[in-house]
C-alpha cells in the first residue's frame, strides 16, 4: 500500500504545505491554527469532488505547521510581534535588533528549530515505545503537573530592584512592585482565558481558536504598541555570512529546547514558551545565544511533536490543535506511515530553514529603510485586520482587554510567562475539577 | 542549585508519600504541590523579604560623572573601622551604576586575605547579559584605588567581586578576636535555610488538611520539602546556618559540586523525574509495570514495603545510575580533549562565584 | 576590519567585537548549516526507506516474549479461539480471537476504527481461518501478551484456504475425538431444533430430520454481533451450515463461520390466523389492547391484534414506540392454547412486530 507515488506525492504535498505556511506566517499576528482551520473548512466539502488522499492532505497541514514553526521567527524578531511560543525570544531578539543583528537571531533561532527538528525525528522512534507506559503513568496525574508549572510561574520571580531605598517600607514597595505587576498579569489572563474558555464569546462558526484574539493581544500587541509610541529606532541590518554561536550553545540549546518542547507536547496546557523555560531553568542555561536556540527547538518541538505523537501507532495521544483537525478526517495506522510522515518533516524542516533565511533577509534592510514607527503602524494594522477577519468585534473588544493586560508586565519589567495564565488556569481548573466552582464564584453563570 | 531544581527536588520528595500519591491519583489532590512549595521557599525568603529587611549600614553609591574607585575604597575602610570599633555587624551595600536599560557599569572589589591588599577597579560598561564592552574602560590611573587594610581580615575569598547588573551585593564585617570577618550576601542562607524553619512552617498542614491523616502527610511533606532545599544547598560550597537561633553561622557545605553547575542540576533533575516516574507507578492504584528485583523480594518476603524497597533499587541501578555515569565519563573526556587539565580555582572564589550567580539567577529571572 | 555580526568598524586582531560582543573568530558558517540539513536529508532518507519497506519483523508466537513488548510483528497461524466483541455502551470497542502456529497460541485485538473497518467489509475471521497479522505486542494488565492490530489492512484472513467437506450430521456426531481434526471446515445440513442464546455466544442444535442424530452449533459473538438480530433459527426449516470442527469434551461441535456459515432459506411466513397451528403467519392490523413496555427491550409484552392474542418473547426484535391504535405487521407462529389461537413472536427467528 505504501508505493514511491504515494510517498513522493505526500512529500509534494508536505513541500507546498511548507511553502504556503511560510508565506503565511511571515505576516504578524496570524496563527498557523487559524489557518489551518480555514484549510479544513474548504477540504472537508471539496473533498468529495476532488478526492486527495487523506494522508497527502494531512502531509500538506504538517507542511504548514513546519513552516510557521520556522518562519513566524521574523515578525517576533523584526517587528517584535511574537505569538505565545516565542515571547521569551523577544528581549533577546530585541538586543539583538538594535545590534543590527536582526537577521543573525532569526537565523539561530531557526537553527534551534532545524536541531529541534533533527532531534525530534531521531528520537520519535526510540522513545516511542515508552510514551504509551509514561501517558498511563502520568494521565490520573496531570492536573498537579499543571498546577506545578503554574505555581512555579507565581513562586520564582525574584523582584528587579536597585536596593537604593532607605527605608525598610520603601525597599519592599519597590521590590514588591515587580512582583505585584506580575500577579495582576496572572489574576487578569486567569479571569480573561475562564471566561473565553465557558462562554464562547465568539461565533462559533468563526471560533477555530477562540483565545487567538486573547494571544495576539496578550504577546503580539504590546511590544508593538510600545514601539509605536516610543522613539525606538532600528539601526541598519547586516546580513550575515557567518554566525556567533558555537557548538557548546548548539547542544546546550538544543538539549533544554528538545526537552522543554517534549515536556509541552505532552502535557497539556503547557505551551512550548513555558515549557522550553523550565527546561532551560532545569538544565541550569545561560546566554543569549544558547536562549534562543533553545526557543527555537522549544517551539517546533511543541508542535511538530505533538503531530507526532498523534501519528504513533498505539499511543492514542491528541494533543494541538492540528491533530485534533486531522483526526475529524484521517486516522494514522501503520508505522509505515508514522516514519513516511517522521521523513516528510525532516524534508519540509530544510525547506522551511532556507525559506526563513530568505524571508529574513528580504526584511532585514527594509525594517531599517523606514522609521520603525512606521513599521510598528503596519504591524498594529495587519493585526488589527487579522484579529477582525478571523474573529470580528467580539474578537476586536477581547483583543484590546488582552492587549492592556498584556502591556502591565513590558511596563513594570515582571515576567510575560504570568500572562500564560490565559491558557494554563482554566485547562488546569477543568482537570482538577474545581471550573464549575470557579466560574460560580466569578459569577459567570 | 538553580531554583527550579529546588522546586523539583520538592516536589519528588512529596511523592516518597504514599497518600500524597494516591490521593492525587483518586481524588484531584495537589498535596505533592506543598513540596515544591516547601523546597522553593527558603529562596523565596530570602530573595523577596528577607533582603529588604536587611540594614545596610553603609551604601556606595555612584554614578557615571563621578566615577572614582576611591568613593568604594573609602566607604569600605570607614566601614570596617566601625567594625573593627564597635564590635557590632556592620553592613556595607554597593550599588550598581546603570547607564540605560541594557547598559552597566562594572566595577569590581578585591580583598586578598594574605597581602591585606584591597583594591577596587571600575571596569568597563557591560550589557545585562554581562557581555563587556572593551576600550570603554576609564585609564588605568584612574580606575584602581588600592590600600593595604590596617586590620587583619579573614575573609575566605580571594577573588575580585563584580558589582554590574540589577542590585549589587553586600558584606557584613564584624569583628571576632583580632580579626575581621567578611561575610558575602549576609542575610542569604541564614534562619531561612535551616532545619528548625521547616519545622516552624510545616504546621501550615494542618491548616490546610486539618488535624487529620492528611494533615500529618502534609506536614511531613512540608518539612522534608524545606530540607530539600538545604540538604541540596549543603552539597554546594556555601553552606547554610542549619539550627537558628541556637547556632549563628553557616555551617559550610560539602563541596560536592557548585549550584550553578550545569551537569549537577540536570543530573539532579534527571534523577528527580526518575524518581518522580517510579514513585507515581508503585504508589498508583494500579501498577503499570514492574521490576524484577521487585518481584523477586515480594516473592520472598510477601510486603509491599520489600517489593518497593527492592524496586526502587532496581531502577536506581538500571535507568538513573547508568545514564549518569556514561554521559559524566564522556563529559569529562570531552572537557579534557577540548579545554585542557582543569584549572584549579581557589575554594573561596568557588564560593564567592556560588552566592553571586545565585543571587543573579533571580534577578535576572 | 568590520565586525561580521553588527557590521561597525573594529579594530584588528580581536577576538570579540566591542559593539555588539560578538566572537568575531570561530565561527558558525554556512557549511556548517547545510552539515546540519545534510543529517536532516540522512535520516529522511533512512525513514522514507523504512516506510516504503514496510518495517516489521516476522515472528513465530513461541518466540515472543514480554521483553518484545511493544514491537512491531508479524505472525501467522490458524484461529483457535473464537472471534469475539467488546462493546461498551457506545458500541463496539474491538474484536478479538486467537490465532495458534504450532509454536504457541496468541490473542490478537483489533480496536477502534481498524475494528469497524473490519466489520463493514464484512471481511471477519472464524474459527479455522488461516490468518496472516501484523501488529504491536502489548503485555495486558491481566498478565498475558496480545497483538494489537492498529489498521484493517494489517490483518488478512486468507478466505481461499477455506476447504470444506461435507460431513452429515449423523458422521459428526458418532465421531470419535480422534476421528476428525480439529478446526477443519466442514458443510452439514439440518433442522434446527433448539436455541440457548447464552451471554456471548447461541447454541444451536442441528438436527438430522432422517436419523434423529444431532449436533451443537456454536454462533460467535462476533457473529451476533455482526448480524444484530441472529437470523438463524428456528422455522428456518432446513438449512446448511458451513464452520469449523471443534471438541467440547469429547463431542465434536460445529462453529458457524463468522460471516456467511449459514444458507437458511427465508422462511416464508404465509400463512394467516385461520391457518394450521404451527404454520408461520402474517398479521396486520391495529393494536387493541398492549400490556407491558414495547420500548423496553428486553421484556416480554402482549397484545392484540385484530382480535387474535399477540405474546412477544423477550429479546424479540427491536424496541418498539407503539400504542394502542396503531397499525402493525406481525409475524410469529401460529399456536394454539388453552385460550384459543394465539400468535407467538419468538426470539432469534425470523419473526418480528414491525410498526
Amino acid at each position: 500500500m505504501m508505493d514511491l507515488n504515494f510517498v513522493l506525492g505526500t512529500y509534494l504535498f508536505a513541500l507546498i504545505g511548507t511553502v504556503a505556511g511560510s508565506l503565511i506566517s511571515s505576516l504578524p499576528g496570524l496563527h498557523v491554527y487559524n489557518v489551518i482551520g480555514f484549510a479544513l473548512l474548504f477540504y472537508i466539502p471539496m473533498a468529495e469532488r476532488f478526492p486527495v488522499h487523506p494522508f497527502m492532505m494531512t502531509a500538506f497541514l504538517v507542511g504548514m505547521l513546519v513552516g510557521y514553526g520556522f518562519v513566524f521567527t521574523v515578525p517576533t524578531v523584526y517587528l517584535q510581534a511574537p505569538d505565545d511560543t516565542l515571547v521569551f525570544n523577544l528581549m533577546p531578539g530585541q538586543r539583538y535588533l538594535t545590534e543590527g543583528r536582526g537577521h543573525e537571531a532569526v537565523v539561530l533561532t531557526s537553527l534551534g528549530a532545524l536541531l529541534g527538528i533533527l532531534a525530534l525525528v531521531v528520537l520519535a522512534p526510540l522513545v516511542m515505545p515508552y510514551l504509551k507506559l509514561l501517558s498511563d503513568l502520568l494521565n490520573p496525574h496531570l492536573h498537579w503537573i499543571i498546577g506545578m508549572v503554574i505555581l512555579y510561574i507565581l513562586l520564582s520571580e525574584f523582584p528587579k530592584d536597585f536596593g537604593r531605598r532607605k527605608k525598610i517600607s520603601g525597599r519592599l514597595i519597590e521590590g514588591w512592585s515587580t512582583i505585584a505587576a506580575g500577579y495582576l498579569t496572572f489574576a487578569l489572563s486567569s479571569v480573561l482565558g475562564i471566561i473565553l474558555f465557558t462562554k464562547t464569546l465568539i461565533e462559533p462558526s468563526r471560533a477555530f481558536q477562540n483565545l487567538m484574539p486573547a494571544l495576539v493581544g496578550l504577546f503580539a500587541a504590546p511590544n508593538v504598541i510600545l514601539n509605536l509610541i516610543s522613539r525606538r529606532e532600528v539601526p541598519r541590518q547586516v546580513i550575515q555570512r557567518d554566525f556567533d554561536a558555537d557548538h557548546e550553545d548548539l547542544f546546550n540549546g538544543t538539549l533544554s529546547g528538545v526537552l522543554g518542547g517534549g515536556f509541552s507536547a505532552f502535557i497539556p496546557a503547557v505551551t512550548a514558551g513555558i515549557g522550553g523555560l523550565l527546561a532551560g531553568h532545569a538544565t541550569a542555561q545561560w546566554g543569549d545565544r544558547s536562549f534562543m536556540i533553545s526557543m527555537g527547538a522549544s517551539r517546533v518541538v511543541y508542535y511538530v511533536g505533538a503531530v507526532t505523537l498523534f501519528f504513533m501507532p498505539l499511543i492514542h495521544v491528541r494533543r494541538g490543535l492540528l491533530a485534533q483537525n486531522i483526526a475529524l478526517f484521517y486516522a494514522p495506522e501503520t508505522h509505515a506511515q508514522f516514519y513516511l510522515f517522521l521523513s516528510a518533516i525532516a524534508f519540509s524542516a530544510i525547506v522551511a530553514f532556507f525559506m526563513t533565511i530568505l524571508i529574513s533577509r528580504f526584511l532585514a534592510r527594509r525594517v531599517s529603510a523606514r522609521s520603525y514607527r512606521i513599521v510598528s503602524a503596519f504591524t498594529f494594522a495587519a493585526i488589527l485586520g487579522i484579529v477582525f477577519g478571523m474573529a470580528g468585534f467580539v474578537g476586536l473588544a477581547v483583543f484590546a482587554v488582552a492587549a492592556m493586560i498584556g502591556i502591565i508586565p513590558v511596563i513594570y519589567f515582571s515576567r510575560r510567562s504570568n500572562a500564560l495564565a490565559v491558557i494554563l488556569v482554566p485547562i488546569w481548573l477543568n482537570m482538577s475539577g474545581l471550573m464549575d466552582k470557579v466560574v460560580q464564584l466569578l459569577g459567570l453563570r | 542549585m538553580k531554583g527550579f531544581t529546588h522546586y523539583l527536588t520538592g516536589i519528588t520528595a512529596a511523592t516518597f508519600f504514599l497518600w500524597a500519591v494516591r490521593s492525587a491519583a483518586l481524588e484531584k489532590s495537589l498535596i505533592i504541590l506543598l513540596g515544591g512549595f516547601a523546597a522553593i521557599l527558603a529562596d523565596t525568603l530570602d530573595f523577596r523579604i528577607n533582603k529588604y529587611l536587611y540594614r545596610h549600614h553603609y551604601e556606595v553609591d555612584m554614578y557615571e560623572g563621578n566615577l572614582d574607585p576611591r568613593i568604594p575604597l573609602n566607604a569600605l575602610l570607614r566601614a570596617m573601622r566601625a567594625a573593627w570599633e564597635t564590635g557590632r555587624r556592620i553592613n556595607i551595600k554597593f550599588h550598581t551604576i546603570k547607564l540605560s536599560s541594557d547598559r552597566w557599569r562594572q566595577y569590581s572589589i578585591l580583598i586578598d586575605e594574605e597581602t591585606r591588599i584591597i583594591r577596587v577597579r571600575i571596569g568597563p560598561i557591560v550589557t545585562t547579559g554581562q557581555v563587556p564592552f572593551p576600550g570603554t574602560e576609564p585609564p588605568e590611573e584612574r580606575a584602581v584605588a588600592e590600600v593595604v587594610s590596617p586590620y587583619p581580615i579573614k575573609y575566605g575569598y580571594d577573588k575580585e567581586i563584580n558589582v554590574d547588573i540589577f542590585s549589587g551585593p553586600d558584606f557584613d564585617i564584624y569583628r571576632e578576636g583580632d580579626h575581621l570577618i567578611f561575610e558575602f550576601l549576609p542575610w542569604h542562607r541564614q534562619w531561612s535555610h535551616s532545619i528548625t524553619m521547616g519545622l516552624l512552617l510545616a504546621p501550615l498542614g494542618f491548616l490546610i488538611y486539618g488535624f487529620g491523616k492528611m494533615g500529618w502527610v502534609a506536614f511531613w511533606i512540608i518539612a522534608v520539602g524545606y530540607w530539600t532545599h538545604i540538604l541540596t544547598d549543603h552539597f554546594g560550597l556555601m553552606g547554610s546556618n542549619l539550627f537558628p537561633p541556637f547556632t549563628r553561622k553557616r555551617v559550610p557545605g560539602f563541596h560536592v559540586t557548585r549550584s550553578m553547575s550545569k551537569p549537577a542540576n540536570i543530573y539532579t533533575n534527571y534523577t528527580n523525574a526518575m524518581l518522580i516516574l517510579w514513585n507515581l507507578n508503585a504508589f498508583s492504584p494500579s501498577r503499570i509495570f514492574t521490576l524484577p528485583l521487585a518481584e523477586y523480594a515480594y516473592a520472598k518476603f510477601g510486603t509491599f514495603a520489600s517489593w518497593y524497597f527492592f524496586g526502587l533499587v532496581n531502577w536506581v541501578a538500571l535507568f538513573i545510575l547508568p545514564p549518569i555515569l556514561v554521559s559524566y565519563a564522556l563529559l569529562v573526556l570531552y572537557r579534557r580533549w577540548y579545554y585542557g587539565p582543569p584549572e584549579v580555582v581557589a575554594p573561596g572564589a568557588e564560593r564567592v562565584e556560588e552566592a553571586l550567580s545565585e543571587s543573579e539567577e533571580y534577578l535576572k529571572g | 576590519m568590520r565586525c561580521p555580526s553588527c557590521g561597525r568598524e573594529i579594530p584588528e586582531g580581536v577576538d570579540v567585537c566591542p559593539h555588539c560582543g560578538a566572537r568575531v573568530t570561530k565561527r558558525l558558517g554556512m557549511r556548517a548549516l547545510l552539515a546540519f540539513s545534510l543529517a536532516l536529508i540522512l535520516v529522511g532518507g533512512v525513514y522514507a526507506a523504512l516506510s516504503l519497506q514496510g518495517y516489521r519483523t516476522y515472528a513465530q508466537i513461541g518466540d515472543l516474549s514480554r521483553k518484545m513488548t511493544y514491537a512491531s510483528v508479524q505472525v501467522s497461524g490458524i484461529v483457535t479461539g473464537s472471534p469475539s466483541v467488546y462493546l461498551n455502551p457506545r458500541g463496539m470497542e474491538g474484536i478479538s480471537f486467537t490465532i495458534s502456529d504450532g509454536t504457541g497460541e496468541l490473542r490478537i485485538r483489533v480496536y477502534g476504527k481498524a475494528a469497524q473497518r473490519l466489520v463493514d467489509s464484512r471481511v471477519l475471521p472464524s474459527l479455522g481461518d488461516r490468518v496472516e497479522v501484523s501488529g504491536t505486542l502489548l503485555w495486558s494488565s491481566a498478565g498475558y501478551l496480545y497483538l494489537s492490530v492498529n489498521y484493517a489492512d494489517a490483518l488478512v484472513i486468507r478466505e481461499d484456504l477455506r476447504h470444506f467437506q461435507e460431513l452429515s450430521i449423523t458422521r459428526i456426531a458418532s465421531a470419535s475425538p480422534s476421528e476428525l481434526e480439529e478446526y477443519s471446515m466442514v458443510e452439514t445440513t439440518g433442522i434446527v431444533t433448539s436455541v440457548r442464546p447464552m451471554e456471548y455466544l447461541v447454541l444451536y442444535t442441528l438436527t438430522d430430520p432422517g436419523s434423529g442424530s444431532s449436533v451443537t452449533l456454536v454462533m460467535n459473538g462476533l457473529t451476533r454481533y455482526v448480524l444484530g438480530d441472529a437470523k438463524l433459527g428456528l422455522g428456518n426449516g432446513t438449512v446448511t451450515v458451513r464452520g469449523a470442527l471443534k471438541l467440547y469434551g469429547t463431542e465434536w461441535e460445529v462453529e458457524l463461520l463468522t460471516v456467511g456459515g449459514f444458507d437458511a432459506p427465508a422462511a416464508e411466513y404465509s400463512g394467516s390466523p385461520s391457518s394450521d397451528p404451527y404454520s408461520l403467519v402474517t398479521l396486520e392490523g391495529v393494536v387493541e389492547s398492549l400490556s407491558g413496555d414495547p420500548s423496553t427491550l428486553p421484556a416480554p409484552f402482549s397484545m392484540v391484534v385484530s382480535g387474535i392474542p399477540v405474546n412477544v418473547e423477550a429479546y424479540a426484535g427491536r424496541p418498539l414506540d407503539l400504542g394502542v391504535g396503531d397499525s402493525v405487521v406481525v409475524k410469529g407462529i401460529l399456536l394454539e392454547g388453552p385460550g384459543g389461537r394465539y400468535v407467538e413472536v419468538r426470539a432469534l427467528t425470523m419473526d418480528g412486530v414491525w410498526a
